[in-house]
């Protein structure tokens, strides 16, 4: 299989950036994943092999719409595939 | 069971209501440059509550914030929360509207506060709703005596280490401080600005090297008193907290069918407790809109603004310093 189809490269954005994640010491279990967005274009324009990757802490998202949504407990990841580098680009609160 | 507490208490006591106060949609805001900013700076409007914050605490350190709640009663004037001595009372939103010989009460209550993380999420279904039977002429009514709100609110304490070349770190831009010119450096004046100045710019947020205990207590209380008692609460796009009082104090019963205020309390209470449901499904719906939909950096929401406008007088002291050292 190719190496850069879309489920590819989406799988090793994500891997990449939690391992940066827990490499800051966040238990992956805590988090998930609620966005990942290839910045090829816009006003945050870096190029096709860059993903933009936000965890949220678990405990902060409900169940259902019955209960409230926490504000804050993000971590966004920016990611290079064509390096191979993530890098923390801030935390959300 | 609606998970509303009620307090309930016989007696009429008709007194006068607030007046309205209820914040409208955020909007998107546009960030533009100045001649003299770099391109990564954001600029916030200058309605910075800095002046009012708590001083900056070591790394690690614990934030302890006193809070003391006083609840109105009918005619008693508007809700206080006080965090920490003077710093951040809960903004008073009297939602009130004249109704015919009933009061409006205004939203009371405080979130705990603690340490440990950065959030903000109210419990509405701990919210409590106390109200009581009043007489009305052939009929028993209902009387709503206060809304006590509640929920969670926690700051974590950003690293400071005021004279130490380190990150992450709160900048200290004074000579001796924490800010140099050396170029490739996590302290250099440019690195420190540009980090702050994308807090509230798609991808952003705190960090990860300079930020401060200031505007994370900024942001979380910003959700507090205005994403949620101020607008989801409140607001006619969310719960419309003052309809939904008025249209309990409007409640009856006759004393035909009950013969004291202890029977009227007991026929009254499934018509008021479907009115407190649907209030809390309405609070609890726009709270999740709003918090969904705009509280990331760059997409309009009423935390990042708080927190933005504390950076931005931070910023401005880096820049400051800068061109006094003639960096």
């Amino acid at each position: 299989m190719p190496s850069h189809t879309t489920s590819n490269e989406l799988e090793q954005a994500v891997e990449l950036a939690e391992r940066i994640v827990v490499a800051g010491g966040t238990a992956l279990d805590q988090l998930k994943l609620t966005s990942a967005v290839n910045m090829m274009a816009g006003s945050a324009y870096r190029g096709p092999a860059y993903w933009r990757v936000t965890f949220k802490r678990r405990d902060l998202i409900p169940k259902d719409a019955a209960s409230e949504l926490g504000a804050g407990g993000q971590i966004f990841v920016d990611v290079d595939l064509a390096t191979s580098v993530a890098k923390i680009s801030g935390h959300g609160e | 069971m609606s998970g509303f507490d009620r307090v309930g208490r016989s007696g009429s006591g008709y007194q006068g209501a607030g007046s309205s106060d209820s914040l409208g949609t955020p909007g998107k805001r546009t960030l533009t440059e100045g001649l003299d900013a770099p391109a990564r700076e954001s600029r916030h409007g200058a309605t910075t509550e800095g002046g009012q914050l708590e001083a900056m605490t070591g790394a690690g350190g614990a934030v302890t914030l006193q809070v003391q709640t006083t609840l109105p009663g009918k005619g008693q004037g508007a809700p206080e929360t006080r965090e920490g001595g003077a710093s951040h009372a809960a903004a008073s939103h009297t939602a009130g509207q004249e109704m015919s010989a009933n009061s409006i009460v205004a939203p009371g209550g405080a979130p705990a506060v603690g340490a440990g993380a950065n959030d903000c999420v109210p419990s509405t279904a701990s919210a409590v709703v106390a109200w009581s039977v009043a007489d009305a002429g052939a009929n028993w009514r209902a009387d709503v005596t206060s809304l006590t709100l509640a929920g969670r609110i926690r700051i974590n304490p950003w690293p400071s280490n005021p004279t130490t070349m380190t990150v992450p770190n709160t900048p200290n831009a004074v000579v001796g401080g924490n800010i140099n010119n050396t170029a490739g450096s996590a302290n250099h004046w440019q690195a420190v600005i540009d980090d702050m100045a994308d807090y509230d710019t798609a991808g952003g947020g705190a960090g990860p090297n300079w930020h401060s205990t200031a505007a994370s207590t900024a942001h979380e209380w910003a959700h507090w008193n205005h994403d949620y008692v101020g607008d989801a609460v409140t607001a006619a796009a969310g719960g419309n907290w003052a309809a939904v009082n008025a249209r309990i104090d409007a409640i009856t019963v006759p004393k035909a069918g009950n013969a004291d205020a202890a029977a009227a309390r007991v026929a009254l209470t499934p018509l008021v407790d479907a009115e407190i449901a649907r209030w809390r499904t309405a609070t609890i719906a726009r709270w999740n809109a709003l918090i969904g939909g705009t509280d990331t950096p760059g997409a309009g929401g009423r935390g990042y603004a708080a927190g933005a406008a504390v950076l931005s007088t931070q910023i401005a002291a880096v820049r400051a310093f800068k061109a006094a050292q003639g960096w």
